[in-house]
């Protein structure tokens, strides 16, 4: 009994999710290390090699899921494409939650004038769906890496900025704000030191569940060819190139898929699982 | 209510011409698209000509103004690749886009809800439980990768359907698919959650106790306040089916108004995707305020605070 | 009688709130006077209970006295010194409040030794240590261990969160400790407990303080003076025992009546307070108190009855001592 209650203590992340975690990490921590692992050149190629079969169609191959049409290995290559995905989904994130951060808590203490033009500018960006962002900016700056985070940057900061708004909206009226104000704290120890903590923890879920769309964005931008262009590569641009040798060679358009539907199950599983135990009233919201 | 009326439009008007405005300005100060559209090593008579003809050799307020006031008129400006008004291409290239998206919408609605309703009502069996993790896969399987799935299965491996292009109605089953997975798996999900909401409310219990079955108390108290967050999303949802309409019609070669814009990105056709974007913020918002609007008919709370 | 300090005056002061009606262009169709026309004294050393029921602005007052609302009118002077919004830092950290909500008035994300420095981190420049050996005696005084320092809110009891609340009132040596309701959220046995931790301060370092309470029992427990509101205005001021012991404000009176006292010998008292408060929008143009007061008569409704002096400190807004008053 008792040794039963430690272990629950001691385990408070039910195992599935404990796994899906674990193989997010490996496949996170695999990809970040490619340049160790299998140091290679991106743009080298050895059309001598070109479409080698993989281990599981011909024993005899040394290349686990065969090679591309330029002779490259294939497991290689996805490794270097999900470094690229995850690395730019990520610091989009990153910039992405800032901006909106930045933009909700400003709607959110300042109201009046500034609160009606930052919902407006949310209002602007939402009519316009993501992938139509994507375009514009990739037609308009270029398809480069910086694009991409750009995009995600761009069309990411709204939701953020929405719920960090409607977050101080509730916390304005919290007695530990007024009592603050009484002590006299300026606007902006209020800031930092009560509302940026007590909206941590539905931000985290919030930029969770968020990251698996800019990982599927970017996925897509680059499927269609407004992403990272050849001979850089990730996720969607291997999918793009393997759609054309379905027929022969199936796996090397299901490989990259594969990873990013795992990838994508794995962050918004676990974004959910986060939601329910760090923020139950967030539960049925979107 | 009516001046919340005319205040919701005219907010949707602002919004639309706002999307127009920062688009064509990002569109023009990336440089001078005569650049690009000319071969390397043309005269600079010929550059000139061209600009003139394209009219770009107007300062950009005016360009701006120009074509902003073309659009009341009806001149949409014309396409730098296909020399031909914006406004035909779209006229060519709508209807099949409206009718691949009405049957997705239609399908969403028909098929989500119900088993929304259906795991609602079997709440925590066998059933509920399959139906939510299809949902979840559904949510999270991305529609170009569903889209090659399905060209691999349907069109070369089983050879049954066209993989691309546009003729038969045979043509419809595999882009409807790849388009309405997503969408209908986020419907079900948010009207089971919601109808779970209302399910244990004290008026439906009541209803319960006069004797009602299930399906009846369900049907008739629970949807009516459970559809109101069903609605929300649905405008969302749109939101998300035409940016995915844009990669399913890329995957099938769907000659819709999607696959016509990323091509003109791809070639700085910049009138055609300038354009291209403003009728989609236009739909976009238009659906919006459809749905804020709405919500008043579902819910008197929510008509009479207005 | 020595000359006492007046830590707090209070002259004339006035809020109001504009009620609005329509969605663009709006028009004030009244205003709801939460606080009229309130004067009085504050001397140091000395705790005066505020009381009335829900509504007759007493938590306004202690509002507008640290500033967290703007006055309409009137002044409020604190050690000499013009007080309210515009306080300077280094007078605003000798005024500190304790709050009603002992749940709310925490931020649960931060650590009872976050919670007890933040004036400490406001206001001055000290190092972790000397904050802790700041905060160490006053978590002993108001009865918490110092393993608390480490723990968060949600840890504690009602009760024990009031404590800490309480000292993080006293953390910056305050000339004046406002206190909005600070046992009724609590349970009455809890009450008891935290009102005598607050006579024990009191005592210790000689607070000075405005108690704000609508409880009759409490106040009595812990003021020396008792100002008692209705309907935003003072009605009646008097020490504790006068008050007590000879209330003269019919409303007063009656509030002394619903207080039920535990003596079976004593005859019961009927309802005396018949009718609703009236609505604070439609306030009586006379004495707020006329539309249920049983010596109500025709001056009572058409003029204002203002605090007649009965000598000793004691006042009453009430027609009835037009005569008695000390001139």
């Amino acid at each position: 009994m008792r040794k039963n209650k430690l272990t629950r203590k001691r385990w408070p992340v039910p195992p599935t999710i404990l796994f899906l975690m674990i193989t997010f990490a490996a496949i996170v921590g695999a990809a970040l290390l490619a340049p160790v692992l299998a140091p290679i050149d991106l743009a080298a190629n050895d059309l001598t090699t070109r479409l080698l079969l993989p281990t599981f169609r011909d024993p005899a191959s040394p290349h686990l899921l065969g090679t591309d049409n330029l002779g490259r290995d294939v497991v290689v290559r996805l490794l270097y494409a999900t470094r690229t995905t995850i690395s730019i989904s990520f610091t989009g994130m990153l910039i992405a939650t800032a901006i909106g951060t930045a933009l909700g808590v400003l709607a959110g203490l300042c109201g009046g004038a500034v609160d009606v033009i930052i919902s407006f500018l949310t209002d602007v960006r939402l009519s316009v769906p993501t992938t139509f962002i994507g375009i514009i900016f990739a037609c308009v700056m270029g398809a480069t890496p910086t694009t991409t985070i750009v995009v995600i940057a761009i069309t990411g900061w709204s939701s953020f900025c929405r719920l960090v708004r409607s977050q101080i909206f509730q916390l304005r009226g919290a007695k530990f704000i007024e009592a603050s104000r009484a002590m006299g704290a300026s606007g902006l120890r209020i800031v930092f030191e009560h509302i940026l903590v007590n909206i941590a923890s539905p931000l985290i879920v919030q930029a969770t569940m968020e990251l698996s769309g800019f990982i599927l964005l970017e996925s897509t931008l680059s499927f269609l060819g407004l992403g990272i262009q050849p001979p850089g590569t990730s996720l969607g641009v291997m999918v793009s190139t393997g759609r054309d040798y379905m027929l022969t060679h199936w796996w090397l358009a299901i490989a990259p898929s594969a990873v990013i539907i795992v990838l994508i199950l794995q962050i918004s599983l676990v974004g959910d699982w986060l939601r329910d135990k760090l923020d139950p009233k967030l539960k049925n919201a979107s | 209510m009516k001046r919340y009326v005319l205040m919701r439009v005219l907010k949707a008007l602002l919004t639309i011409w706002a999307v127009y405005t920062l688009v064509f300005f990002l569109t023009r100060v990336t440089g001078d698209p005569v650049e690009w559209l000319t071969i390397a090593g043309a005269s600079d008579s010929a550059k000139e000509t061209l600009r003139q003809n394209l009219g770009l050799d107007l300062p950009l307020v005016q360009q701006y103004f120009k074509s902003l006031f073309g659009l009341f008129t009806g001149d949409t400006g014309t396409s730098y690749y296909y020399a031909r008004s914006v406004s035909d291409l779209f006229a060519e290239r709508i209807g099949p886009t409206l009718s691949l998206g009405a049957i997705v919408m239609a399908l969403t609605i028909l098929i989500g809800v119900p088993l929304g309703m259906l795991a609602a009502v079997r709440h925590n069996t066998l059933l509920d439980r399959g139906l939510m993790s299809l949902a979840i896969v559904g949510n999270t399987m991305p529609n170009f990768i569903l889209g090659i799935l399905l060209i691999f299965i349907f069109s070369l491996k089983l050879r049954a359907l066209p993989s691309g292009g546009m003729g038969t109605p045979l043509h419809y089953i595999l882009p409807v698919i790849a388009m309405a997975v997503g969408p209908t798996a986020s419907v079900a999900r948010l009207t089971r959650s919601s109808l779970l909401d209302v399910i244990g409310q004290d008026h439906l219990d009541c209803a319960r106790a006069k004797g009602m079955r299930e399906w009846n108390v369900v049907l008739k108290h629970g949807m009516r306040n459970a559809l109101i967050p069903v609605i929300t999303i649905l405008g969302g949802q749109l939101s998300a089916m035409i940016g995915g309409s844009v990669v399913v019609e890329t995957v099938f070669a769907w000659p819709g108004i999607g696959t016509l814009i990323v091509t003109s990105a791809q070639q700085r056709d910049f009138p055609v995707v300038v354009f291209g974007v403003l009728v989609i913020a236009a739909s976009v918002t238009f659906v919006n305020l459809l749905v804020d609007l709405s919500y008043g008919l579902l819910d008197p709370r929510i008509r009479d605070s207005h | 009688m020595q000359t006492r300090e007046a830590v707090l005056e209070v002259e004339n002061l006035q809020k109001y709130y504009p009620v609005k009606k329509g969605l663009l262009l709006q028009r004030e169709i009244g205003r709801v006077r939460a606080v009229d026309q309130v004067s009085f004294c504050l001397y140091r050393g000395e705790t005066l209970g505020v009381i009335g029921e829900s509504g007759c602005g007493k938590t306004t007052l202690s509002r507008l006295i640290i500033g967290l609302e703007q006055p309409t009118g009137g002044e409020i002077r604190f050690l000499g010194q013009p007080a309210g919004r515009r306080m300077s830092a280094g007078l605003r950290q000798r005024m500190q409040m304790v709050f009603q909500d002992p749940y709310s008035s925490l931020d649960p994300r931060m650590s009872v030794r976050r919670i007890l420095e933040e004036p400490l981190r406001i206001h001055t420049r000290m190092t972790a240590k000397e904050k802790r050996q700041k905060i160490l005696p006053l978590l002993e005084q108001v009865g918490l261990p110092e393993e608390a320092l480490k723990k968060y809110p949600h840890e504690f009891s009602g009760g024990q969160r009031q404590r800490i609340g309480i000292a993080r009132a006293l953390v910056t040596g305050p000339d004046l400790l406002l206190c909005d309701e600070p046992v009724s959220a609590l349970d009455v046995s809890i009450q008891a407990q935290v009102l005598n931790l607050f006579r024990q301060l009191q005592r210790r370092y000689a607070l000075t303080c405005l108690f704000v309470s609508h409880d009759m029992s409490v106040i009595r427990h812990v003021s020396d003076r008792v100002l008692v509101m209705y309907l935003g205005q003072v009605m009646e001021t008097a020490d504790k025992k006068t008050l007590f012991e000879a209330p003269a404000h019919p409303y007063t009176k009656a509030l002394m009546q619903a207080v039920p006292v535990p003596d079976p010998t004593r005859p019961a008292v009927g309802a005396v307070l018949e009718g609703e408060i009236p609505s604070p929008i439609h306030a009586p143009e006379g004495c707020p108190f006329s539309t249920r007061c049983p010596h109500a008569q025709e001056r009572c409704r058409a003029q204002r009855p203002p605090l007649y002096d009965l000598g000793g400190g004691h006042a009453a807004a009430c027609h009835l001592y037009a005569e008695e008053a000390v001139r």
